[in-house]
């Protein structure tokens, strides 16, 4: 006998041994096996989260996400202005008419002075 | 005949071998099974609407796996349990003599002849290296051809055909001692 005859002959004892202790295997183990077939063929009636089906759709919302933040976000020479929305909108008005603003520097006894008599004419 | 029942008969045909395989690696009943019915799912799970021609090697990648993740895992609690003190090493690789106690059917004799032929081999495989017990077994014991244990072992076909000429080599070597 030859060393690949003998090779053979350990490959074929093993494989009866094998082949022989799965056919003697007991019930209990028998009925076991069943049970996991079973429980992984209910894997295929489980509704599965589908990546796929999900990718268009969340790079669509990561795309208008994004869009939004470079929106509005500022450029990089532009410095944040985090207290503009919370001024009111009647100051707002007033901050950005110029020549109305230098007024307020003439005569502030007068503007004091308006809102008294309106309150008075407003009584009488 | 659905995917369903087509895998139904694939597992069917195949979970006695898969247990017998595990069973050989880990030497624990239980174990085995949990690590077959692990293999079981995930090829659901996974690989269910893949062509039926596929799962062969899909399913032994995914059992050998499972068996390699739990030697290791089962290594590494070895090695920590040698660590605590009063914690004897759980002896995972001594032969259990109730778990190769002989299954039902003939003679006490043949039963004896047969639990010692498997005890025999067992011992044989635990002694091989991981890589060279999983290509004897996929090989000759499973009947896989060398491409199908390639992609079983994840590794390539040359890989392979070393892995089983040195585990043949070495079998002969630790059985022809007894």
């Amino acid at each position: 006998m030859n060393v690949n005859d003998r090779d053979k002959d350990l490959e074929s004892v093993a494989r009866s041994v094998f082949d022989e202790s799965v056919e003697r295997l007991d019930g209990a183990t028998r009925s076991r096996l069943t049970q996991a077939r079973h429980a992984a063929l209910a894997e295929l009636e489980r509704p599965r989260f589908r990546l796929a089906s999900w990718v268009p759709a969340g790079a669509l919302a990561g795309a208008a996400v994004l869009a939004v933040m470079v929106w509005t976000q500022p450029g990089p020479g532009v410095a944040p202005e985090p207290a503009l929305a919370a001024v009111p909108a009647d100051d707002f008005e007033m901050l950005t008419m110029g020549e109305d603003l230098d007024l307020l520097d003439e005569d502030v006894g007068f503007y004091a002075w308006v809102a008294t008599a309106d309150m008075g004419s407003g009584q009488g | 005949m659905d995917q369903a029942q087509a895998l139904e008969r694939f597992l069917a045909g195949i979970e006695r071998r898969a247990f017998r395989i595990a069973r050989m690696a880990v030497r624990d009943d239980d174990d085995a099974l949990d690590i077959v019915q692990d293999a079981m799912i995930r090829l659901a799970r996974h690989y269910g609407a893949r062509p039926v021609d596929e799962w062969r090697p899909l399913f032994y990648r995914i059992l050998n796996n499972g068996i390699r993740d739990f030697m290791r895992r089962r290594r590494v609690r070895s090695r920590v349990m040698a660590w605590l003190p009063g914690q004897a090493p759980a002896g995972d690789d001594a032969a259990d003599p109730l778990a190769a106690a002989p299954d039902p059917g003939g003679s006490p004799l043949e039963l004896l002849e047969h639990a010692e032929a498997v005890a025999v081999l067992e011992s044989g495989l635990a002694a091989l290296p991981d890589r060279q017990r999983e290509a004897f077994m996929l090989r000759a014991l499973e009947g896989l051809d060398v491409a199908e244990t390639a992609v079983a072992m994840g590794c390539s076909e040359g890989s392979v055909k070393t892995h089983y000429f040195r585990a043949v080599h070495a079998l002969k070597g630790l059985l022809g001692e007894r």
